[in-house]
């Protein structure tokens, strides 16, 4: 803030009106102000202020204040474009991005990929007031520099005021008690000044000046006791020093009550006494039997007391205890103290090991993983080559692909399938794999994700749950931490990698979205528009947009009428031609493939296409998958799908500009018939024009080069234990694959030289391809 | 719940320990104490109180170069083992690894 004596606004004013006018014409220098964010907890630490020389000499007391108010640093701080920040408040709650504007007319800050999307498919910017942020990295150049380490040596003088205020507080304590100490010394002053009085008049010696002076010597020795024994007694412990006070105003204190006493009776009998306190050299000897031992203390004495001094109630009654006894004493209690006192600790202690006890599984788990990285680089880099090492004939047999590893874990694969598996689209080692339920433990969730590193194939980096079998799953191409599932209850979910393992978002159970299984999902668009894309078996079709699962952005029923008893097209797979996002083909129960749009468009209906039928397969389509765009020909039109008739087949997609008008019936361009079950999955390679592998319910693992041959396959593998595999996903250079089992494992394979692409290849296909073609066309040649 | 979050810890302890190459693995709290520990005690006791050190060291190293940096993993190459540390703000972990049997 400005000044301590003025706001921000000026003078201050506290009517709400004024404030609210000041608030909202506040002049843009003053907006920046207002629109400070504070700072992470980890960004306060770091801007602490550190004491300059000059506060140096006063360091011990401001250390006495910082046990009660550790801050010592600057707590927020303007905002500015390009610092980073994390939203806490709000539907945005821990978002993190860079500012990209601070829009002070407006009050808000924009934030990078804080956005929504518009109905044209524009993004627009969210804006988000700057009290909802916390600062996590502080665009650092000179200027803020000086705003932070400015408010940091504000908050070190306010630390200062603070110290010097407890100071003068001290000081105002002490000269209190020396005060009390000399009123109290000047009260004993007086007191044996009376007792000295009431000495003299009661002495009992009968004649002479003489004798007066000795007694008044005796009571002078008896004062300088009295004072010395006040002054003299040491005050190391609060309790010996409080008894040294006892008794020397109890003595001393006694006597001006009996002097009282005195005065009061006296007069009765001899008249004179009444002046004695006056007269200090004549005595009268008849006052002497006046003087009596009987005489009781009066109340107001015992008040006059127990207000002098505080002492603990026992004193009174035991106020002849021995020294040794009242050590005794002090020495138990302090012994109860230092029991008690360690009883506290432990039991601290005990407190703090179940809350350590979190803090230690998630310490070790989380530096495990980093050490078992680590652990699994085989390389090593001190390797001294001048040393000569035996050689190793290594294995460099014609062994085509390599398996690189498997992943496995007891705890979460056990009695589980692999349902899907997809490659992180950021991290080339990161593969997530989707399970569906496990029979055998009920406690545990129906469906689960795991997110598996290659540099550790020991145990999953992250485990996701869902409520229900979760069918298909994919990484989303734009954020690399976000992890979207289909599931067996029609329920589209999304897991956060930097969250916990239950999903950030999901669908609604409703007719908003899907209610049968989903085992279709597709990303398409942009990284600043695009849309994910899920088919379920009841021939719906939603698109959604990622940070808003709540209700599809839009959905088409696909029907088919022809069908003989119902409508509904049971849509098992999907996929969308390269480039391609409004236009996607769908495989179903049936066998059938079909063309669908997702809008209007000039001469077709949104929904699917009812004259193209893509008639081969004779039983349900598992997989289909199009040709990837990657190279100098254009393949995009060409896609292959497998069946549980045994069978992987090639089709070419009619182009969708050339409507057909009346049923046609579109015939594979060529069959694969090499396998000997079910086939679960097929894709082609991402890198090479004539490749893609196959899965089937053998186990079996087939790559096909169109180019070599169309007979065999290229290579075929038996993955694992022979159980059926399930899923293959290619890795993005094309030289990995991941082949999701039955058996619950994913099999890793290195392809090397047979997934590299010739640059004849491509030519070779279109070759290939045309010969197809002709052969469809003319059968009988 | 406790029980399973310690045999939890133990449990990734074990693996660990059991890996190819890896020799010991010892646990630090903030003081420098042994929590956890695969190897005997004299040992860890001298690891503790070595690698403590040297983390600390180590720490004020970075941070004295770069106020805003921060040690986040330290690798000790030896000539007979390999030293992973992950200091953390209250624990720390330390992996002997003999890296001749890899």
């Amino acid at each position: 803030m400005s000044s301590s004596a003025k706001g921000i606004y000026g003078d201050v004013s506290s009517s709400r009106s004024k404030s609210r006018k000041a608030h909202f014409s506040a002049p843009s220098s003053i907006r920046r102000k207002i629109m400070s964010a504070s700072l992470s907890k980890e960004l306060r630490e770091q801007h602490k202020f550190s004491a300059r020389p000059k506060f140096l000499p006063v360091r011990l007391t401001v250390t006495i204040c910082l046990s009660r108010s550790t801050t010592l640093k600057a707590r927020s701080i303007p905002v500015r474009k390009d610092d980073e920040v994390m939203v806490v408040r709000g539907s945005f709650k821990g978002r993190e991005g860079k500012v990209v504007q601070v829009y002070r007319k407006k009050w808000v800050i924009h934030i990078d990929r804080v956005t929504r999307e518009k109905v044209n498919g524009a993004s627009v910017p969210i804006g988000i007031h700057p009290s909802n942020v916390v600062v996590t990295k502080v665009k650092l150049d000179t200027d803020r520099k000086a705003i932070l380490e400015r408010k940091g040596a504000a908050k070190n003088a306010m630390q200062e005021f603070f110290a010097a205020m407890e100071r003068r507080k001290e000081e105002l304590e002490k000269k209190r008690q020396k005060l009390a100490e000399l009123r109290r010394a000047r009260e004993e002053r007086r007191a044996v000044l009376e007792s000295q009085t009431a000495q003299q008049q009661a002495s009992p010696s009968p004649n002479g000046s003489g004798g007066g002076n000795k007694d008044r010597k005796a009571i002078d020795d008896l004062v300088a006791m009295v004072l010395g024994e006040r002054q003299g007694s040491p005050s190391p412990g609060a309790v010996s020093s409080d008894r040294g006070s006892d008794t020397g105003s109890e003595r001393a204190l006694s006597r001006p009550a009996s002097m009282l006493e005195t005065n009061i009776v006296s007069p009765t009998t001899e008249p004179k006494a009444s002046f004695s306190v006056l007269t200090t050299s004549s005595r009268v000897t008849e006052l002497s039997e006046a003087h009596a031992d009987i005489i009781d203390i009066p109340p107001e004495v015992f008040i006059h007391y127990s207000k002098e001094v505080q002492t603990v109630e026992g004193s009174f009654d035991t106020p002849q205890l021995s020294e040794e006894e009242i050590r005794r004493q002090i020495m138990e209690e302090v012994e109860i103290n230092e029991r008690q006192k360690q009883a506290q600790l432990e039991d601290e202690k005990k407190q703090n090991e179940t809350a350590q006890n979190e803090d230690t599984r998630d310490f070790v788990d989380s530096s495990s993983k980093i050490v078992e990285r680590a652990l699994h680089e085989t390389y090593d880099f001190m390797k001294d080559y001048t040393i000569g090492a035996e050689v190793t004939s290594e294995d460099t047999s014609s062994k085509r692909i390599k398996f690189v590893c498997d992943f496995w874990d007891e705890k979460w694969s056990k009695n589980r399938s692999v349902t899907d598996v997809d490659w992180s689209p950021k991290y080339p080692e990161l593969l997530v794999s989707s399970y569906n339920k496990n029979p055998m433990a009920v406690n545990e969730p129906d469906g689960i994700a795991c997110v598996w590193n290659l540099h550790m194939p020991e145990r999953p980096e992250f485990v996701f749950h869902s409520q229900s079998d979760v069918l298909a799953v994919k990484f989303s191409d734009f954020h690399p931490n976000y992890i979207i599932g289909g599931t067996y209850s029609g329920q589209i979910v999304l897991w956060d990698t930097r969250a916990k393992s239950l999903p950030v978002l999901k669908t609604p159970l409703s007719a908003g979205g899907h209610t049968h299984p989903v085992y279709s999902l597709q990303m398409i668009g942009t990284q600043n528009a695009h849309n994910l894309i899920s088919a379920s078996t009841d021939g719906f079709v939603c698109s959604w947009q990622l940070d808003m699962l709540a209700q599809p952005q839009d959905f088409i029923e696909l029907v088919h009428p022809s069908h003989s008893k119902t409508d509904e097209v049971s849509v098992t797979c999907s996929g969308f031609p390269d480039n391609e996002t409004t236009s996607f083909w769908v495989g179903t129960e049936e066998g059938n493939v079909y063309q669908a749009n997702r809008y209007d468009r000039a001469g077709s209906k949104a929904g699917i296409n009812q004259y193209d039928t893509y008639k081969g397969h004779a039983g349900a389509i598992t997989g289909l998958n199009f040709h990837p765009l990657s190279g100098p020909v254009d393949f995009s039109d060409l896609y292959l799908t497998s069946s549980v008739d045994w069978t992987v087949k090639l089709w070419r997609a009619k182009s969708i500009s050339k409507n057909s008008t009346h049923p046609t019936t579109i015939l594979p361009l060529y069959s694969f018939e090499q396998a000997d079950d079910h086939v679960y999955d097929v894709k082609w390679s991402p890198t090479h024009p004539a490749l893609f592998g196959a899965v089937d319910g053998n186990g079996k693992f087939d790559l096909w080069n169109l180019n070599t041959d169309t007979e065999e396959p290229y290579v075929s593998t038996v993955v694992g234990s022979g159980k059926a595999l399930n899923k293959l996903a290619w890795d993005h250079d094309g030289k990995k694959t991941a082949i999701g089992s039955s058996d619950g494992k994913v099999y890793v394979y290195e392809l090397g030289d047979v997934a590299s692409p010739k640059t004849e290849d491509w030519h070779l296909l279109q070759k290939n391809i045309s010969e197809m073609i002709a052969n469809q066309e003319n059968p009988n040649k | 719940m406790a029980i399973t979050q310690q045999s939890d810890v133990d449990e990734t302890l074990k693996r660990l320990a059991g890996r190819k190459g890896v020799e010991g693995v010892v646990i630090l709290n903030s003081d420098g104490l042994a929590i956890r520990s695969t190897i005997e005690a004299e040992l860890t006791k001298k690891y503790a109180s070595h690698v403590h050190q040297l983390v600390s060291h180590s720490k004020d190293a970075i941070s004295g170069i770069d106020s805003e940096n921060e040690l986040t993993f330290l690798r000790v190459r030896t000539k007979k083992h390999e030293l992973m540390i992950a200091p953390d703000k209250e624990y720390l972990m330390i992996v002997v690894q003999n890296f001749h049997e890899n």
